[in-house]
């Protein structure tokens, strides 16, 4: 089986949560399937940067039996390179990829909350990509508490991603079998990796140590109405 | 009082479906008096969100890339109604205008806080835009009609916006009738007149 990862992060190679779990995915795709996978990565952070690679990513897509879309969430929704890369291959930018129409598409949506809810406008996006463009929506997980994986691989996490893992290995399951995304495997991921008010706290210390090493006020507020503002 | 207004174009081409609603826009909102920084994002130098959050962590509400992003973010911190026009795609925003969208990351704090059930960042700026979204739907696609709608509500909800509103329309709209959606989403945000 032919695999295109199409990633939406912004982030730069090795940072990457959604490279991450995309990786992770289809490591247990190929245990599944007892077969390895011929997988070949696209970042839309580097097609974003000239539309000539608008090509290769038709090229690819083309070339692929399940396009894989792994992605963060930017304000609850698909980030704009993404968008990008799906609009090129809809036909919204020029030609259109060529026989797309019955191949699967299935997306891993990971955001930097703890609740699994802020994926789904991301993952019906994908899934409306599918319909416009006539591919077979296999649908997708959405996965919550990505900046706690901060692009490190799953195996060296240990037990705060089994849930991930175990929602992986069902997923897989399905897929290899040439089914849909069954909600049970989304059903484990919305367990969460901490409780929200732990999530919360956690993350907002975070925050406040990483400025704090950097010497910044994260609460400063430059652009206030009250403060004059030049343009430059 | 002057009721400010950013209007992010984000249209993918001069003259084309998007990019024709912006005149008849701009005289609806001028016509109550409204002061309107305009975007017009396709012919901009404005580079895609990185996903580094130096916004929060290095110099905190302003992106390290010293570009156009700047000044629409700048802009949108001091408004009273941020509006969006855009092509749907699939349901939810274009690239051009997603690109600026994406960029506003910094105008929130980093600090979590939790709002209806859910965590969400906490303000940076006591006064955050209502949120006009206006976009065109290439067909008629009852499914991205609603999921438009909820992406609509979903961005205000990120951006602590005290109102929102989806305004969808057909590239075929006739100019009276896009003045007339206009005119009456437009009431919708803006002050009673004395």
């Amino acid at each position: 089986m032919n695999v295109l990862m199409l990633n939406g992060s912004g982030k730069a190679p090795g940072t990457s949560t959604s490279a991450a779990l995309g990786r992770a995915f289809l490591d247990a795709l190929e245990r599944t399937a007892g077969t390895p996978l011929a997988r070949q990565a696209i970042s839309c952070r580097k097609l974003a940067q000239a539309s000539r690679h608008d090509a290769i990513l038709r090229e690819a897509a083309e070339a692929a039996d399940l396009l894989l879309v792994v992605t963060p969430v930017y304000v609850d929704g698909l980030p704009a390179p993404l968008t990008r890369a799906l609009e090129v291959l809809a036909g919204v930018h020029g030609e259109a990829a060529a026989s797309l129409a019955g191949r699967d598409v299935l997306a891993l949506v990971n955001c930097g909350f703890p609740e699994t809810v802020h994926t789904q406008t991301s993952l019906r996006l994908v899934g409306r990509f599918a319909a416009r463009v006539g591919m077979r929506d296999l649908g997708g997980l959405g996965v919550g508490g990505g900046q706690a994986i901060h692009g490190r691989e799953l195996e060296r996490l240990g037990g705060m991603v089994r849930h991930i893992e175990a929602s992986f290995a069902e997923a897989a399951a399905a897929v290899a079998r040439g089914e849909a995304v069954p909600a049970s495997a989304q059903a484990l991921l919305d367990r969460g990796m901490l409780p929200g008010p732990v999530y919360r706290a956690l993350g907002s210390f975070g925050w406040w140590r990483e400025a704090r090493r950097k010497r910044a006020d994260p609460r400063a507020q430059p652009y206030a109405a009250s403060r004059r503002y030049v343009r430059a | 009082m002057v009721f400010s207004v950013t209007l992010l174009d984000g249209a993918h081409a001069t003259g084309d479906d998007v990019a024709r609603l912006a005149p008849p826009l701009l005289d609806v909102l001028e016509a109550r008096g409204a002061t309107v920084h305009h975007y017009a994002l396709r012919g901009e130098r404005l580079a895609f969100c990185q996903g580094c959050f130096e916004c929060w962590t290095t110099t905190p509400g302003v992106c390290k890339t010293r570009d156009v992003g700047r000044h629409l973010a700048a802009d949108v911190a001091r408004s009273d109604l941020l509006v969006v026009l855009t092509p749907v795609a699939f349901g939810g925003l274009g690239s051009t205008v997603k690109q600026a969208i994406d960029r506003l990351l910094g105008n929130l704090s980093p600090y979590f806080e939790r709002i209806q059930s859910e965590t969400h960042h906490q303000k940076r700026y006591a006064h955050y835009p209502s949120l006009w979204t206006i976009g065109v739907l290439p067909s008629p696609d009852r499914e991205e009609e609603l999921l438009f709608q909820e992406v609509t509500r979903r961005i205000g909800l990120n951006f602590h916006a005290p109102a929102t509103l989806a305004t969808l329309l057909p590239p075929s709209a006739t100019a009276a009738e896009v003045k007339a959606r206009f005119v009456a989403a437009r009431d919708q945000f803006f002050p009673e007149a004395a």
